[in-house]
């Protein structure tokens, strides 16, 4: 029974810690479905094997999740 | 950006860089490899929809674009993003992150926390461990630093504290079930053996440049300030788990439908209608949680 509540007690706190991130990554990618032009997108990031994750893995160092 | 300011101000310069061009190197590698591997030769490039997100009045073909461009207002885009958001993109995703917040909550009450002080040295059994604890915890760049930093002041030596440093935010159960969900099976083993192979090998290349340069780690262990106030934490957690409860709900009932069996269901049943009355309860200051783990 302790162990329970002490298990949900954690989980608890992550998801205070985590909530904030959580909504700031769901309006930024809800932003991006309807502000990012889809063509641009595929043109920079959808072919190609390094060009395409070297920009991605760029862009996401300084996100700060 | 808010986790290499918390380096700088809790390790020291070497590390400062260190972590983010590691960081860089990881997720580049990672990228890769799931390209190599899942590269299917002479498939069609991905065909962008350019259906209109806001309420697909245009299917992006037999209008142009440009035409569209100014015909929605910019409120009407915002909540049409937003709509999208919260129940397509998390839609799918909040079973899977409730299912690893239990998970992520069981394997911090069961890790003893003299775990890392007792068993972390240096070298490869020292950042092998670090793997093992790190990918499945639950922590955040700003958070894992005071922890690394704890760590070396302990004697682990920094290139097994960077194997943290990566290992820890990178992965953790919530992200790896939410990866598993969108991503595939495949796609989430590749990604973690990236993480695993990158952060050892840059781990020992780190405590390389230190024994190079001839210079000890130093840090300055504290308790970093949280980032945001206790009262915006509860607030963001009281959205998350509102937008959560359907979805959730949904889920269960889905898998109950699948199950089929009279005495399953029953079973699983009772447990869903505990976990609905709990998911309000989480993110609820005010309420007193006995009933939650009562039903439970």
């Amino acid at each position: 029974m302790e162990f329970i509540l002490k298990v949900l007690g954690e989980s608890r706190h992550l998801l205070l810690d985590a909530a904030v991130y959580i909504l700031f990554g769901l309006v930024v990618s809800g932003l991006f479905r309807v502000f990012l032009n889809p063509n641009s997108i595929a043109r920079h990031l959808g072919n190609g094997r390094f060009s395409s994750v070297f920009k991605a893995a760029l862009i996401g160092v300084p996100v700060p999740l | 950006m808010d986790s290499i300011a918390v380096t700088w101000a809790m390790m020291d310069p070497v590390m400062t860089v260190a972590r983010p061009a590691s960081a860089f190197i990881t997720a580049f590698v990672a990228g890769v490899a799931e390209n190599l591997f899942s590269y299917r030769k002479g498939a069609a490039p991905a065909i962008p929809d350019l259906t209109c997100p806001v309420d697909g009045c245009c299917d992006g073909v037999g209008c142009d674009p440009e035409d569209h461009r100014n015909h929605h207002r910019f409120t009407e885009k915002l909540r049409a993003g937003l709509k999208f958001a919260v129940t397509d993109l998390w839609g799918d995703m909040a079973p899977w992150f409730f299912f690893g917040l239990l998970l992520a909550g069981l394997i911090t009450v069961l890790v003893p926390e003299d775990l890392f002080s007792r068993h972390l040295g240096s070298g490869l059994p020292a950042m092998l461990l670090m793997l093992a604890v790190g990918i499945p915890l639950y922590i955040c760049a700003t958070a894992s630093t005071p922890i690394a930093a704890a760590l070396i002041l302990k004697g682990v030596s920094p290139g097994a504290a960077l194997v943290f440093l990566l290992a820890g935010p990178a992965t953790n159960m919530a992200s790896m079930t939410v990866l598993l969900g969108t991503l595939g099976k495949r796609a989430t083993v590749i990604y973690l053996a990236s993480i695993a192979v990158c952060s050892v090998l840059l781990g020992l290349a780190v405590d390389h440049v230190y024994a190079v340069l001839g210079i000890s780690a130093k840090a300055a262990a504290g308790q970093a300030a949280e980032v945001f106030p206790i009262g915006v934490q509860w607030i963001a957690a009281v959205a998350v788990v509102g937008i959560s409860v359907k979805p959730t709900v949904q889920k269960l009932r889905s898998i109950i439908e699948k199950k089929g069996s009279v005495a399953a269901a029953s079973k699983t049943k009772k447990e869903s209608a505990a976990e609905a009355n709990c998911a309000p309860e989480a993110g609820n200051p005010l309420s007193p949680r006995q009933p939650c783990s009562g039903a439970t």
